[in-house]
């Protein structure tokens, strides 16, 4: 319809019309927007007359986004979750397929204690309660690539519940204006991939590679406490760094080692939730924020529009931008659960429940596990922010890039130069030149000992910050060189001696008499820097 | 097995007799696959091994047969459906793998119901299994009396089920052990019918990988024999913990031997009341009770016991047994394995179509 400009900007948990060409606003927005625009059946808000419309524009139109998310990721273990394959990235297809992965009759599951150890690290990692006894069941659905006809996930009672998650998003324009929110998981449970379908247009046929099927997952979900795009992919963020802190996923989205569905739905302010929809398989930390707002916004947009959001299941299209319903799953889908009844139930214990003269291989003890976790992001931060004074948005951005932290450890750990210098040259400067040229930290042909070498030299004011900008580049074109090599090749160290600085000076000045006094003092500041 | 140690008969000499017994009551049909190279080279196994004295035990040497619900690695097995016609395993039953370790020879695969669904016998699609019995004095005398001019070939009677060629095997002395599964009866019905022991373990005690499930939190697997002591022979071989089947239990199975039952004083018998349905046909009732007085009068306890949940125990195992068995079949779809029909329209089509083709009315109709 014809209407200005408008974005819906997410401002806390509300989101609000703003008009973007104000120029519009006296003129067609009263008569064309808003009359078209009652034509929504649900709006408690009562017909207003034309002329009282643009005051109360902006009540009229506040809506708040609903958004909970399923993330699935792949657990870090040599071998799937109930049979012996072995789990590998890009192998040959179908060569990591056992018996039981190829669903032969009379094949039975058998629990991977790797798989059960990776979900109950994640859980305490999110501050969850460990299930003592958890249970396994059947979600079945036919499709090619779920070779039994049935999925075995953990529907009534999973391993882990009522965590929470924290994670930070920019509430202004500065990045230094961040706040930290927080999410709550309903649970974790343990589950297994299927496997991938290619489909073959031109050919009319689907190939399946069953490598995937069986593979363990975590599934973990998060209740619908967010609000918009961002503050999803924030959260998504924050689980992948955790999930990489504890080794548990390798939680790599480009190899869909984790995948993101999400549940949308809009609703006003004050009024009972809004239908919603999910998009499924978001598998690119891009487009998941993207994908998030567009369907807020269409669901908005059909709401205005007096049409219904039907509870369906769209997946996201990347190249148009937008979310498309799927077509195989139109309709509500009866998964028939039911307790897979090959798996007794998973028994976890503590150190004070643990049975005498239990067989270690055969049990688990969660307060073992609870001893022995990694460093979590959040205190690996908080410890950065107490030991070199760093800025909090510092922190982030040090453990945001795979490699950097340990990149800038190993500078400190070689320089004087004060940390506050070394986060700058690394944030700045050197993921500068790793973004331009579109390289990983790993990829970078400057070494952690070349940059502290450079910065004792700037720290001894050797040379000027200026002049260890142009090392620096030199630094990352020709490998083997060190910067002392590089400074005394192209003479850029600073002259000492203040004698001879005092004749250059004169040279210089007495080459320019026009330069008067505070040319003079300028002249002399500039050599000395 | 004394014979076969003593030397009276070789391997060899007593699977050739069995597999000519299998052949001569072929009208039976208790066999879907007889592999007879392959018991052959067992057989001749077994030999030299008790020609060196390294004899593998009381099974070793002896003729076994397997109901086709078993996996057996390089032998078909079908389950009596159009669905796994031609499907050769890869892998064996644990049950299958451990009677083998012992020695056993394997004289084929057994007919059942299609998919152990079924206590008859009579719905494979291989057809139905004939008691032995049926060829009786005693039966062909019953016959003559009522029948004028009948076809003889349709007035046999079934040998129950589903295990019913695992019993018709064992009935017609083709073999002298034979697995079949248990689920509701499975075992034990036919076992019945056809006068041989039928043995149901508790679940958790014998691993059922490989058992082709019915319903998996029920099946077991079966021994069929013709005597009780072999029955515990074999239940000693199978029992146990099985790394592969996560439902069997921990502790370690201690070896046993039936006690020789001189002395029925120290025995408690129940006779469960609710057990006496009016249902029940008097010819069993009179049975039962015989069986009762015998332990009594020779010293044993019998007592009356109560099991209050017995009438609803059909209801439950129907509910229980038509779920688990819709999960179970759904892997059936043509696509890994097993019978696929042609059309390729779609997954779904091809799907559907497929499973009508090569289920019966009885398989369609627990799903």
């Amino acid at each position: 319809m014809a209407a200005p400009v408008q974005r819906w900007s997410c401002v806390g948990k509300r989101w609000v019309l703003a008009y973007i060409d104000g120029g519009s606003r006296h003129g067609r927005g009263a008569a064309i927007g808003f009359t078209s625009r009652r034509k929504r059946g649900q709006s408690s808000v009562a017909q207003q007359p034309l002329v009282t419309a643009q005051k109360s524009r902006k009540g009229e139109h506040e809506w708040a986004a609903v958004v909970g998310l399923e993330i699935h990721a792949q657990i870090s273990s040599n071998s799937k979750l109930f049979s012996g394959s072995q789990v590998h990235f890009a192998a040959p297809p179908n060569s990591l397929v056992s018996f039981f992965d190829a669903s032969l009759p009379g094949t039975l599951p058998v629990l991977n204690r790797r798989c059960v150890e990776a979900a109950v690290m994640t859980g305490l990692a999110l501050n969850c309660r460990i299930n003592k006894k958890s249970l396994f069941d059947r979600k079945h659905y036919f499709y090619a690539d779920l070779p039994a006809g049935y999925q075995i996930t953990q529907q009534r009672l999973p391993i882990a519940v009522n965590g929470s998650l924290a994670y930070s998003v920019c509430v202004g324009k500065k990045p230094s204006q961040v706040s930290t929110k927080t999410v709550r998981i309903k649970q974790i449970q343990l589950e297994q991939d299927s496997g991938k379908s290619l489909h073959d247009e031109p050919r009319s046929q689907t190939l399946i590679d069953l490598n995937r099927a069986g593979v363990g997952l975590l599934e973990v979900v998060l209740e619908p406490d967010m609000s918009c795009g961002e503050e999803a992919a924030s959260a998504v963020r924050e689980l992948q760094l955790i999930l990489q802190a504890l080794g548990t996923s390798q939680a790599n989205m480009a190899e869909g080692q984790l995948r993101v569905d999400a549940n949308i739905s809009v609703h006003h302010p004050g009024e009972p939730l809004g239908v919603r929809t999910e998009v499924k398989n978001l598998n690119s930390a891009r487009f998941l924020a993207k994908a998030i707002d567009f369907e807020i916004e269409r669901q908005i947009h059909e709401l205005e529009n007096g049409r219904k959001i039907l509870n369906e299941t769209r997946s996201f299209d990347y190249k148009l931008g937008c979310t498309m319903p799927m077509r195989d799953k139109e309709g509500k889908q009866d998964y028939r659960f039911m307790p897979e009844p090959n798996l007794p139930p998973l028994l976890l214990h503590d150190t004070a429940s643990l049975p005498p003269g239990a067989d270690p291989q055969q049990v688990i003890n969660i307060d073992w596990i609870r001893e022995r976790l990694p460093e979590l992001p959040s205190e690996t931060r908080e410890k950065l922010i107490q030991q070199y004074g760093m800025l909090p948005e510092h922190s982030f951005a040090l453990l945001n890039e795979v490699g950097l932290l340990e990149f800038f450890q190993n500078v400190i750990k070689e320089t004087r130069a004060e940390p506050k210098k070394v986060t700058s040259w690394v944030l700045n400067i050197f993921l500068g030149f790793l973004k331009q040229q579109n390289l990983t930290v790993n990829e970078s042909p400057v070494t952690p000992s070349a940059l502290a070498e450079l910065l004792n030299l700037l720290d001894r004011k050797a040379i000027s910050s200026s002049a260890a900008k142009q090392v620096f580049e030199e630094l990352w074109r020709s490998k083997g060189k060190t910067p002392s090599q590089i400074v005394s090749e192209k003479k850029l160290e600073l002259m000492q001696d203040q004698e001879a600085l005092e004749r250059v000076c004169h040279t210089v000045m007495e080459g320019h008499p026009q330069v008067g006094v505070g040319g003079r003092r300028k002249a002399m500041h500039f050599s000395a820097c | 097995s004394t014979a076969l140690k003593q030397g009276h008969i070789t391997p060899t000499e007593l699977c050739q007799k069995c597999l000519s017994l299998i052949k001569k009551t072929k009208f039976l049909n208790a066999y879907i696959t007889v592999p007879e190279e392959v018991a052959l080279k067992q057989a001749e196994e077994s030999e030299k091994r008790y020609k060196k004295g390294h004899s593998l035990g009381d099974l070793d040497g002896i003729p076994v047969a397997v109901k086709d619900s078993f996996s057996t690695s390089g032998i078909e097995t079908t389950c009596a459906s159009n669905m796994l016609k031609g499907y050769v395993p890869p892998y064996n039953a644990t049950v299958v793998q451990k009677l083998l370790d012992k020695g056993a020879v394997l004289m084929g695969k057994t007919n059942l119901d299609e998919f152990a669904m079924g206590s008859g016998s009579t719905d494979g699609v291989f057809g139905p299994v004939k008691n032995p019995w049926s060829y009786s004095k005693q039966y062909r005398g019953k016959r003559k009396q009522k029948a004028h001019g009948e076809n003889e070939d349709s007035n046999w009677l079934i040998t129950g089920g589903s295990s019913g060629g695992s019993a018709a095997a064992v009935a017609a002395f083709t073999c002298f052990v034979a697995l079949g599964s248990d689920t509701g009866g499975s075992t034990r019905n036919p076992a019945a019918h056809c006068g041989v022991v039928g043995f149901k373990p508790s679940y958790g005690l014998v691993s059922h990988h490989g058992l082709i499930p019915l319903v998996n939190s029920m099946d077991v697997p079966g021994i069929l024999t013709r005597c009780a002591n072999d029955a515990a022979i074999v239940l000693g071989m199978l029992a146990g913990h099985d790394p592969r089947d996560s439902t069997t239990i921990q502790d370690p199975v201690k070896p046993f031997t039936l006690p020789t039952l001189a002395d029925v004083n120290k025995l408690c018998i129940g006779i469960p009341k609710e057990y006496l349905a009016p249902e029940l046909s008097s010819e069993v009732r009179s049975f039962w009770s015989k069986a009762a007085n015998l332990f009594e009068s020779e010293g044993a306890k019998v007592i009356e016991v109560s099991l209050p949940h017995t009438s609803y125990s059909i209801i439950c195992y129907h509910v229980l047994c038509t779920s688990e068995v819709a999960s179970n079949m759904a892997r059936f779809d043509g696509l890994e394995y097993g019978h696929r029909c042609d059309i390729n329209v779609s997954t779904e089509a091809m799907y559907a179509a497929t499973r009508r083709e090569v289920f019966n009315d009885v398989v369609r109709g627990r799903i």
